[in-house]
C-alpha cells in the first residue's frame, strides 16, 4: 500500500505498559532468564507514578521520580529491550501484538504477555463541566510536571481520594494558589484512622501532609462540586453537601468567584481495553475502578493461557501493589516459557496490599451523589454530545445497558469509545433507573483499541497474516475468544 | 379471523420482531415482546441498513420492492425519526465478464419498474466525486436507501408500545410450551407467559428455541463483520458494493462501503462467507485479521484519498443463513408456532415484508405479498436437506 512493511519484533515475553507494574514484571522476567520486550505508549518510560519529567524536578515529586530513575535503570541494565513511544492497538491470538510506533507498524509475537496498561482518570459529569478550564487532576499534574505549566493562577481541587492530596501539594509548590480543596468523603478521621495502622507509610504521609499543611484552612469535607459557570470558562464553582448515605443534600451556601481551573477527580479506571481485546476475563468493583482483569492473585495469570496481568488493570490500589503485582506476574510469566524463576514477593507486598484497600474504605466515592448531579441537559457524552435527557428516554425505552444506551443515543461511540463517558454512564444509570454497574456493562474494546490510521493496520495485519505466528495455543488464533457481552 | 383479544409473544426484539409486534398489534392482537438483551443488540444493531432492490434477490423482487415502499411509508408515517435518506446505490465492476450479469440485473430490475442503470467510470465519479481508484464501469440504483438501524429498531418498537404491546427487555425465553397440539406459552428464568401463538423472531438462536418441540429447521450462524473510521467530514455519498459476479476475489464475497450520518466511513469486504460453527453465536469474537486486511485493501483501492484515515471501532454479529439464502417465516410445528427468522445478511430491507406474512399468517387471510418464497414446508423432509 505504502510500499512500506511492518517490523517484526519476536521475544519470548511481551510487557505492555512502562509503569511500576510493567517495569517490576519486565525485571522479574528477566533476572528468571527470559528474554523480554517491554512496550510503552509515552515518550519515556516510568508510567503515571514513575513519570520522568526531561527538566530537574523539586519538592514532593523528586524523590519519586529519583525512584523511577532508579527502576528503569535496572531494567535496561538487566537486558530488557524497552521501546517507548509504541501505541499497542490489536492482539491476535495471545502471541501476537499489533502495535505502531510514530508511522511504523510493529508486529510483537511473543511466548507470554504480560499486561500492564494502568488506568486512567474516571470523569464524572455534572453541570457544566465541559467548560474549558475544568479537567482533570491528573491532566493538571502533567501538565505541571512535564512541561512546568500551570492549569491555573487560582484553582479549586474536588473529588474524592488520596491523589487530590498529592496534586493539591504539587500546585501548591508549582505557585498555584489552591482556593479549596474539596473532599467528598465525611472527614479526615477515616484516613488518619487508616494511617495509624500502617507505621510503614508514615513518613510517606507525614511528608504529604507537611507539603498540604499551608492549605489546611483551605480543605472542606463531605460535599461535592454541584455546577461551574462562567461565559467561555470557567469562573465560578458552587458545591453540594453529602448525605451520610453519600447522596445529595443541601446546597452549600458557599460559592467560589475568580477561579481560573476546576479539577474535579473520583479516581481512576483501569485501561482493560488490551486485555478485552485478548479476551480476558473482567470483574466489576466500583471500588477497584470499575472492570478490571480478573486474575489469580499468586501468578497474575488472566483467564487466557500465557497473558498475565499487574498493576491498576487488575484494580486500582496505587504504585506499591503495581510493583509487586509486576514482580509476581513477571516471574510467572517466565515459568510460563520454561525459565523458572525462584519469586520472592518484595517484604512490602502483603502490606501495600492491605494499605490500598484500607485506603478505598478510608474514602468513599458518592456514587449515588455523582448519579444525581446531571441535569436534563448536561453532556454525558462530550465526543457525540448527548443529553442525559436523551439517556434518560433510552432508559426508559428498554436500552437498560451501556450498549443499549450507546444504540439509542450514541453516547460511547465517539473518539473516546466510552472510555472517558463510560464512568458517568453507569453512576447516572444506577441512580435513575436503578442499574447495576456490573450488568450495566461498559462498550467494550474492540479493535483497534486506539484509532490507528488504515495504512498502518493494513501492514500490521498483513505482516500478521503472512508471519506464522509467535507461539501459543493455537485454539486463540484468529477469533478470539470473545465476551458474551454486545458492543 | 381477527387478531382481537388474542395474546401473541414476540420472542426478539431485533429489527424483524419489532416490525412483526408492530403488525400484530394493529391487528388488534395482545403482544409481549421478550428479548434477551437491549432491543437491537444483536444483528439488527450492528447493520449497514441498506434499503434496496438492486442485485438482491431475482425471486423476490416483487417483495423487496413492496419493503421498500413500506419503508418509504413508515419514513413519513413517522416524520423521519430513523433518518430515512434515498442515497443510490452503486455497483462497481472490475471484471469485462461481469457486464453482461449487470445488465441482466439492470434490465430485470427495469422491467419491474425500477430505475436501474448502467454507468461508465467517468459517470460513476459524477456520482461519487471520491470513488477515484480504478474501477471499469458500476451499475447504479438510485432509488436505494439508508436507514439509521438504531433508531429504525427503536422507532418501530416505540410504535408497537404506544400501540398497547408490552416490551420485556433483558428477559431470555428459555423454552416454548405446548398443551395437546398447540402453543401454549412461553417461559423465562422467573415466569411462564401464557400466549395463543409464539412468534420466533430470534435470529440465529431461532432454530434452538423450536428445536425441543420437534421443528428442525436449517439455519446456521454466519460471522459478520464490519470497520468504521473515525468521523471524517462528507465523502461518500451513498451505498457502495462489488457486481455480483462469477468472478471471485472481491466479486466472489461481499464489499459495501457507506458513510454514516454521523461521518464515520463504515465498510467491509468478505472475499468468502462460509458459515460459522454451531453456537458460534453466543460469543461476540473480535475481527478477523485477513477481514481487517481485506477491508481496508477495496477501500483503499476504490478511495486512495482515505489513506490517512484513523480506524476507530470494528464489530461483529451473527447472521441466521439457510440454504436457499431466504427467510423461514410462516407457521411451523405445533399450532400457533411462528418462524421469523433466517435473515441470510439482507434482513433490514425485508424486516416489514415477514412482518406482514406472520400477520396475515395469523389472521387466515391472504396479504399484500406472496409468502410462498419464505414458506417454511420447502424444508420439510426429503425436500432439502440440513446444510
Ligand atoms: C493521570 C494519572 C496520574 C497519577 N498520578 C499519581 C501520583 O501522582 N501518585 C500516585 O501515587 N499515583 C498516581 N496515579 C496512580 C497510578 O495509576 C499508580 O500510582 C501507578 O502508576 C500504577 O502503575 P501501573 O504500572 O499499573 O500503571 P501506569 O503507571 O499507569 O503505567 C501504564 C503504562 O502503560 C502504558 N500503556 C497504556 N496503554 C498502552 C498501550 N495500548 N500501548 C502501549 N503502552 C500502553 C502507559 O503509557 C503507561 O506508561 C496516577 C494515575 C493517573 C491515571
Ligand atoms: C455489518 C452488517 C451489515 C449489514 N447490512 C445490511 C444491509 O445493508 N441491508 C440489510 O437489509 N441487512 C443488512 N444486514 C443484515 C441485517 O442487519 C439483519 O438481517 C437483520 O438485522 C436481522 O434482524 P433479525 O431481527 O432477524 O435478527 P436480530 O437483530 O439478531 O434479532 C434477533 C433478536 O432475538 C433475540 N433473541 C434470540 N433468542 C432469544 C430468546 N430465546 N429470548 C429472547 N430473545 C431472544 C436476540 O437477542 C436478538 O435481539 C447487515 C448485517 C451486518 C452485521
Amino acid at each position: 500500500m505504502t510500499g512500506r512493511s511492518a517490523e517484526i519484533v519476536d521475544s519470548e515475553i511481551c510487557v505492555v505498559g512502562g509503569g511500576p507494574a510493567g517495569l517490576s514484571a519486565a525485571l522479574a522476567a528477566r533476572r528468571a532468564g527470559a528474554q523480554v520486550v517491554l512496550l510503552d505508549l509515552f515518550d519515556r518510560p516510568g508510567g503515571q507514578y514513575f513519570m520522568q519529567p526531561p527538566h530537574p524536578v523539586s519538592g514532593l515529586a523528586a524523590a519519586q521520580v529519583g525512584q523511577g530513575r532508579a527502576l528503569i535503570g535496572k531494567v535496561r541494565d538487566s537486558g530488557v529491550v524497552i521501546r517507548s513511544g509504541v501505541e499497542v492497538f490489536g492482539a491476535d491470538g495471545a502471541g501476537t501484538l499489533l502495535a505502531r510506533q510514530g508511522e511504523r507498524a510493529l508486529v510483537v509475537r511473543a511466548k507470554a504477555l504480560v499486561l500492564a496498561t494502568g488506568a486512567h482518570e474516571r470523569t464524572s459529569p455534572f453541570p457544566g463541566w465541559t467548560l474549558p478550564g475544568v479537567m482533570n487532576p491528573g491532566a493538571a499534574q502533567r501538565l505541571v510536571k512535564m512541561h512546568g505549566i500551570t492549569p491555573g493562577k487560582r484553582v479549586v481541587l474536588a473529588g474524592c481520594g488520596p491523589f487530590l492530596l498529592v496534586v493539591a501539594a504539587q500546585l501548591h509548590h508549582a505557585g498555584c494558589e489552591v482556593v479549596r480543596v474539596v473532599e467528598a468523603s465525611p472527614s479526615p478521621l477515616r484516613l488518619a484512622a487508616t494511617l495509624l495502622r500502617f507505621p510503614s507509610r508514615w513518613a510517606e504521609a507525614a511528608g504529604l501532609l507537611r507539603a498540604v499543611a499551608p492549605l489546611w484552612s483551605r480543605f472542606r469535607f463531605g460535599r461535592v462540586v454541584a455546577e461551574a459557570m462562567g461565559e467561555g470558562h470557567v469562573n465560578r464553582v458552587r458545591f453540594a453537601f453529602l448525605d451520610g448515605e453519600g447522596r445529595l443534600g443541601a446546597d452549600d451556601p458557599e460559592t467560589i468567584d475568580d477561579i481560573d481551573a476546576l479539577l474535579v477527580g473520583y479516581g481512576f479506571r483501569p485501561s482493560v481495553e488490551i486485555a478485552t481485546l485478548l479476551g480476558c476475563s473482567l470483574r466489576h468493583d466500583w471500588n477497584a475502578g470499575g472492570h478490571h482483569v480478573a486474575i489469580d492473585e499468586a501468578s497474575g495469570a488472566t483467564s487466557v493461557p500465557g497473558v498475565f496481568a499487574a498493576g491498576e488493570i487488575t484494580g486500582v490500589a496505587g504504585a506499591y501493589p503495581a510493583l509487586a503485582g509486576g514482580a509476581r506476574a513477571g516471574a510467572a510469566a517466565a515459568r510460563f516459557v520454561g525459565r523458572p524463576a525462584g519469586h520472592s514477593p518484595p517484604s512490602y507486598a502483603g502490606r501495600a496490599d492491605r494499605f490500598a484497600k484500607a485506603l478505598r474504605r478510608a474514602f468513599r466515592v458518592p456514587y449515588a451523589a455523582l448519579g444525581q448531579l446531571p441535569d436534563a441537559e448536561t453532556l454525558l457524552c462530550r465526543c457525540e454530545e448527548v443529553r442525559a435527557t436523551d439517556v434518560a428516554a433510552a432508559l426508559q425505552d428498554g436500552g437498560c445497558d451501556a450498549h443499549g444506551v450507546k444504540m439509542w443515543t450514541r453516547a460511547g461511540m465517539g473518539l473516546c469509545q466510552g472510555r472517558i463517558c463510560g464512568f458517568g454512564l453507569s453512576v447516572y444509570a444506577a441512580q435513575r433507573a436503578g442499574l447495576d454497574p456490573a450488568s450495566f456493562g461498559a462498550n467494550a474494546a474492540r479493535f483497534p483499541a486506539r484509532p490507528a490510521p488504515l495504512d498502518i493496520l493494513a501492514e500490521a495485519t498483513a505482516a500478521a497474516i503472512a508471519a506464522p505466528q509467535g507461539n501459543l495455543a493455537d485454539e486463540s488464533r484468529g477469533g478470539l475468544s470473545g465476551s458474551a457481552s454486545r458492543d | 379471523m381477527g387478531l382481537e383479544a388474542r395474546h401473541i409473544v414476540v420472542v426478539g426484539a431485533g429489527i424483524v420482531g419489532a416490525a412483526t409486534a408492530l403488525a400484530l398489534v394493529e391487528r388488534g392482537a395482545r403482544v409481549t415482546v421478550l428479548e434477551r438483551a437491549s432491543p437491537g443488540s444483536a444483528v439488527s444493531g450492528a447493520s449497514l441498513a441498506c434499503l434496496g432492490t438492486h442485485m438482491n434477490s431475482e425471486i423476490e423482487l416483487p417483495q423487496l420492492i413492496w419493503a421498500t415502499q413500506r419503508w418509504a411509508l413508515w419514513d413519513q408515517r413517522f416524520n423521519g425519526a430513523f433518518h430515512y435518506r434515498r442515497c443510490g446505490q452503486i455497483r462497481f465492476i472490475d471484471h469485462e465478464a461481469d457486464i453482461p450479469t449487470t445488465e441482466r440485473w439492470i434490465a430485470l430490475e427495469r422491467a419491474a419498474g425500477l430505475s436501474a442503470s448502467f454507468l461508465t467510470a467517468e459517470q460513476v465519479r459524477e456520482i461519487e466525486p471520491a470513488l477515484t481508484g480504478p474501477i471499469l464501469a458500476a451499475s447504479w440504483s438510485p432509488d436505494d436507501a439508508l436507514v439509521n438501524p438504531f433508531l429504525s429498531v427503536r422507532t418501530l418498537l416505540r410504535a408497537a408500545m404506544d400501540a398497547g404491546a408490552q416490551l420485556r427487555h433483558h428477559q431470555s425465553v428459555l423454552a416454548i410450551d405446548t398443551r395437546g397440539e398447540s402453543v401454549c406459552g412461553v417461559r423465562t428464568a422467573d415466569a411462564t407467559i401464557p400466549a395463543d401463538a409464539v412468534v420466533v423472531a430470534g435470529g440465529p438462536w431461532a432454530a434452538d428455541l423450536v428445536a425441543p418441540l420437534g421443528v428442525s429447521l436449517p439455519i446456521v450462524p454466519r460471522k459478520a463483520q464490519c470497520l468504521a473510521t473515525v468521523a471524517q467530514p462528507p465523502t461518500i455519498r451513498g451505498v457502495v458494493g462489488a457486481c455480483k459476479s462469477e468472478q471471485g476475489g472481491v466479486h466472489g464475497g461481499y464489499t459495501q462501503i457507506q458513510q454514516s450520518e454521523a461521518g464515520q466511513i463504515l465498510f467491509n469486504t468478505v472475499l468468502e462467507g462460509g458459515k460459522s460453527a454451531p453456537g458460534a453465536q453466543n460469543t461476540i469474537p473480535q475481527v478477523d485479521l485477513r477481514f481487517v486486511s481485506d477491508s481496508i485493501a477495496t477501500l483503499l483501492r476504490l478511495f486512495p484519498g482515505l489513506r490517512g484515515t484513523d480506524v476507530l471501532r470494528s464489530w461483529v454479529r451473527f447472521e441466521a443463513v439457510t440454504p436457499d439464502d431466504r427467510f423461514i417465516a410462516g407457521p411451523v410445528g405445533p399450532t400457533g408456532l411462528y418462524m421469523a427468522a433466517g435473515d441470510n445478511g439482507t434482513g433490514f430491507l425485508r424486516a416489514p415484508v415477514i412482518a406482514e406474512i406472520i400477520a396475515a399468517a395469523l389472521e387466515a387471510r391472504s396479504g399484500e405479498v406472496d409468502p410462498s418464497p419464505y414458506d417454511p414446508r420447502r424444508f420439510s423432509a426429503g425436500r432439502e436437506t440440513h446444510a
